[in-house]
């Protein structure tokens, strides 16, 4: 077993005990829109790391950089999904979302890591939004955990694009309206 | 002799043929979705049509009303029947998404989902147990939006027509409906989009009912609502592939 599977492995085995006590925690409503919207993205941004692989736009350690962060959606729906089976919610399938990308979005490597980083920006807002704003400390805990992956997403496509990895401090949040609104034209 | 008899016994089988040999002269009973009356009085206009909400359609099926066809705005109802053996095996043959309305004088303001919460409104929606009614609170759960927003609701409906008749007359702000329930009345409501994340997922199915006296021309119905010039139908009226 290779590292990365080890990794993915792990994680699959890891995080649903993690997250046991939210069941009992009773996430409200509010807090489980989260993870409604966030399983909706991580499917957007799965999506966005195959076309821009398949299309070869990215090489060398940037191609594996795609590579782990579409992986890391994938895990990160996994633990959402507990989430929402555990407060008795229907969990939805990657089938349930049809992406939209405007054509030329992955004819050069500018439009594509221009609508990643447009994308992943929206999902780090609204993911820290959740980090500061749930109560209840297991689900908390996931948002900041995956807002984590998504800062270092965030940054390879940054450093893709213009050479710079780090940008500004303090990233804004964003509340669940206005990373919908981001996330709408892709979304369908 | 023997041959005369023969030939009166061909013509007497021939003139006896057409209801069980030509399923398309067979006037059929269709119950149907409400949601799907502009669809199907388009695909076909030869057949006796019931519409009203699924659930209603289903009892009245349970209950042995005359119909040969069932189509359903949920799977619930037509699973449900097929478990009692009332339907034969369903199908699915389309989907939907919701969407919600507002008149075009829009009196609350409205621009977003997320507005029901934040400002005054009067909405209507249809009741839990008719799908529409089902999928709003679905809708409003997913969004985060169902204790804030269930207490503005000022009318349940039996169907999705009467909520769309509602918001129509302005007798509410704003309604929750298919989005196939727009184009015919495009010229007095807006709609306003639900994020594809709160979407529920919206499958149309549709069944022989084992009563029927006309299954052969039921199943032949059912075959051509599932082929293309069906799918197109449904299509034109903004359904989705099921």
């Amino acid at each position: 077993m290779n590292r990365a599977r080890f990794v993915a492995g792990g994680a699959a085995v890891v995080l649903p005990a993690a997250l046991a006590p939210l069941a009992r925690a009773g996430a409200s409503d509010g807090e489980l829109a989260y993870a409604n919207f966030a399983i909706a993205a991580e499917y957007l941004m799965a999506d966005y790391y195959a076309r821009i692989l398949k299309a070869g736009l990215l090489h060398g350690s940037a191609r594996n950089g795609a590579t782990v962060a579409r992986r890391n959606e994938y895990d990160h729906v996994a633990a959402l999904a507990t989430l929402l089976t555990d407060a008795g919610q229907s969990v939805p399938a990657a089938e349930d979302f049809e992406p939209t990308w405007p054509p030329s979005t992955f004819r050069s490597l500018g439009a594509a890591t221009a609508a990643g980083t447009k994308i992943e920006a929206a999902v780090l807002g609204a993911y820290l939004d959740a980090a500061t704003t749930i109560t209840v400390e297991s689900y908390r805990a996931l948002f900041a955990r995956a807002l984590a992956d998504h800062a270092q997403h965030l940054a390879v496509l940054s450093w893709v694009s213009t050479g710079k990895p780090v940008t500004a401090a303090f990233p804004p949040a964003l509340g669940l309206e206005q990373a919908t609104n981001q996330l709408e034209p892709y979304l369908g | 002799m023997g041959r005369r008899l023969g030939v009166v016994l061909l013509l007497a089988v021939l003139l006896a043929a057409p209801a069980g040999a030509k399923p398309g002269a067979t006037r059929l009973t269709i119950f149907a979705a409400a949601s799907l009356t502009e669809a199907f009085q388009s695909f076909d206009r030869n057949e006796t049509y019931s519409f009203a909400g699924s659930n209603t359609l289903a009892a009245q099926i349970q209950q042995g009303a005359p119909a040969d066809v069932f189509a359903s705005a949920s799977p619930q109802y037509t699973q449900d029947l097929y478990r009692r053996k009332l339907v034969e095996k369903p199908v699915t043959f389309a989907s939907n998404r919701l969407v919600l309305i507002v008149p075009k004088s829009n009196p609350a303001g409205l621009t977003s989902v997320y507005d029901l919460a934040r400002k005054d409104t009067k909405l209507v929606v249809a009741a839990p147990a008719v799908p529409v009614g089902s999928y709003t609170r679905t809708v409003l759960r997913k969004l985060g939006l169902l204790s804030s927003v269930l207490g503005k609701v000022v009318s349940q409906e039996s169907d999705v027509k009467g909520v769309v008749g509602k918001v129509v007359l302005g007798q509410a702000d704003a309604g929750f409906v298919y989005v196939t329930d727009v184009k015919p009345v495009a010229g007095q409501v807006t709609a306003i989009r639900i994020p594809a994340w709160a979407q529920p997922r919206v499958r149309y199915e549709i069944a022989v009912v084992a009563a029927s006296s006309h299954k052969s021309a039921a199943r032949a119905w059912i075959k051509r609502v599932l082929a293309k010039q069906g799918q197109a139908a449904l299509a034109r009226s903004g359904f989705g592939t099921p």
